[in-house]
């Protein structure tokens, strides 16, 4: 048993179920998967032996053991299930054209997804998404420019922009 | 793209409001009750507890290659003789709540096992292999010489299929199985079998409070795989450095191809950030004979190695003389298949 109550639970997830789902939706690209891994993420929360140390810890440890359960969701046999390749399609995209870039952005491989939301969405600097990960930061870097460039060079191929 | 368009696609992701009170109250319930597959089980337990389970296995040769299996494989009775070598001999029923599970043809290579069983529910039962998400609960597990289940250091992945068999409607179903270990079958992990898991069939679906499996049909239909394969494949180690990323080399370690598979193998200090630079859908595997030979990605979770099946079968030695092309950082790279032996 953790050391948080029920009410410290909620709170916690309140404030952070809807970063740590988009995580998952982003790596998992359908949404019972994002549920599934999202809920697990904060049931890893309620087993927690000690308190995070603030708020920018708290989110910090949600985003990487998102991360990490979504790693381990994917080698999971099931995932080549595959049947949920459409899974997105309910989701009500504000612009038509929204839906065009998720599909490119999910054609990009996991990590480059990942740097992207972080950076552009939840507004990290690469170094900390570097320092969060575990990551070098060149590295996190080398993922942006090589994300933006897929990303640009895939839409372009779809005639995003042209009309 | 404008970053506004970006982050306004991102918003889209977000839950509504409903999602997240119903994964809140989902967490906030004992575990029991959270796990859809646990509302299964004790359907089950219910469902089955009086049924009862016989299993007979008899050894048996292999003297062909069913047709269903080669048509799955886009081949037709001329190749078939080439799968012969990939076949373990098995003849293995379960039954269980009145129903037959035959598994009746298992073909392995090192990356991939792929199996044949036809599954019959008692007369009268209706089971409409039309519906989308129709599936078994079924996995499977190696087992080595102690006759525990042995988990390797890499992941591995399970596919189902159900193939049709003329009649969509009636009390039978035909399903074809693979297990594709990352790393694939390794010689020396000792494997003595294949404990195929198999248990109820569900239809899956989705709904706003999560994934559901619905039970068609309830029964454990679970049996043992004796493990007496010979890899029969052939590989070819060409340690040639192939491209640069993060200023290292790329190194080829290994290709392996089988009548049914190739395997790719890349070493690099950052396994995981070979992605950036390997094109795994821009391969071309050529026969010896200059014959472009169709291939289909299967498995892209593993950092180490890229999977695909050959959309015909072939006898690998004609690769031999061949040439396999790499898109590496945008460069092409031919590499010679001259060096393929026997893996074993």
């Amino acid at each position: 048993m953790g050391v948080y109550s029920r009410e410290e639970i909620e709170a916690i997830y309140r404030r952070n179920f809807k970063l740590v789902y988009q995580i998952c939706l982003v790596l998992m690209k359908n949404v019972p998967d994002a549920e599934d891994a999202a809920q697990t993420v904060f049931g890893r929360v309620m087993e927690r032996g000690k308190p995070f140390r603030d708020p920018e810890h708290e989110k910090a440890w949600l985003i990487v053991t998102a991360r990490n359960q979504c790693r381990d969701q994917l080698k999971h046999w099931w995932r080549r299930c595959r049947e949920d390749a459409s899974a997105l399609d309910a989701l009500a995209w504000e612009e038509p054209s929204d839906g065009l870039v998720w599909d490119q952005v999910a054609a990009l491989p996991d990590k480059h997804r990942l740097v992207l939301f972080l950076h552009y969405y939840e507004g990290y600097a690469t170094d900390e998404i570097a320092q969060m990960l575990g990551d070098n930061p060149s590295t996190v870097r080398s993922r942006l420019v090589q994300a933006r460039k897929k990303l640009k060079l895939r839409l372009e191929a779809e005639g995003y922009g042209t009309t | 793209m404008e970053q506004h368009e970006l982050n306004r696609m991102f918003d889209a992701l977000a839950p509504t409001q409903e999602q997240e009170q119903a994964v809140l109250d989902r967490l906030l319930r004992t575990e029991r009750e959270v796990i859809p597959m646990k509302k299964l089980k004790k359907l089950t337990v219910i469902g089955i507890a009086a049924a009862l389970m016989v299993i007979s296995c008899a050894a048996a040769v292999v003297t062909g290659i069913d047709q269903r299996i080669l048509e799955y494989f886009g081949s037709g009775q001329e190749q078939a003789e080439l799968l012969v070598s990939c076949a373990l001999p098995v003849d293995i029923t379960t039954e269980d709540n009145g129903a037959v599970f035959h598994v009746s043809q298992v073909l392995m290579d090192r990356y991939s096992l792929t199996l044949l069983a036809d599954f019959t529910a008692p007369e009268g039962t209706v089971l409409d292999e039309t519906k989308e998400n129709l599936r078994f609960d079924m996995y499977a597990h190696q087992i080595n010489q102690s006759g525990k289940r042995f988990t390797p250091y890499a992941g591995w992945s399970n596919l189902q299929t159900l193939l049709d068999d003329g009649d969509p409607l009636d009390n039978h179903l035909t399903v074809l199985y693979q297990m594709l270990p990352d790393l694939g079958f390794q010689p020396d992990d000792g494997l003595k079998s294949i404990e195929l898991i198999v248990k109820h069939l569900a239809l899956r679906h989705y709904e706003d409070d999560g994934r559901h499996n619905d039970p068609v049909f309830l029964g454990d239909w679970s049996c043992q795989i004796p493990f007496t394969w010979q890899d029969m494949g052939l590989s070819v180690s060409p340690n040639q450095v192939v491209g640069q990323l993060g200023g290292e080399d790329v190194v080829l370690t290994e290709v392996y191809l089988s009548p049914m598979s190739l395997n790719i193998r890349l070493k690099h200090s950052h396994d995981s950030d070979l992605e950036q630079v390997f094109d795994c859908d821009n391969v071309v595997l050529t026969s010896g004979d200059g014959e472009t030979v169709p291939i289909t990605i299967v498995d892209r979770s593993s950092w180490y190695d890229r999977f695909y099946h050959l959309n015909k079968i072939i006898d690998p030695s004609q690769l031999q003389g061949g040439t396999l092309t790499l898109t590496i950082g945008g460069e092409i790279v031919d590499i010679p298949l001259d060096g393929l032996v026997p893996v074993e």
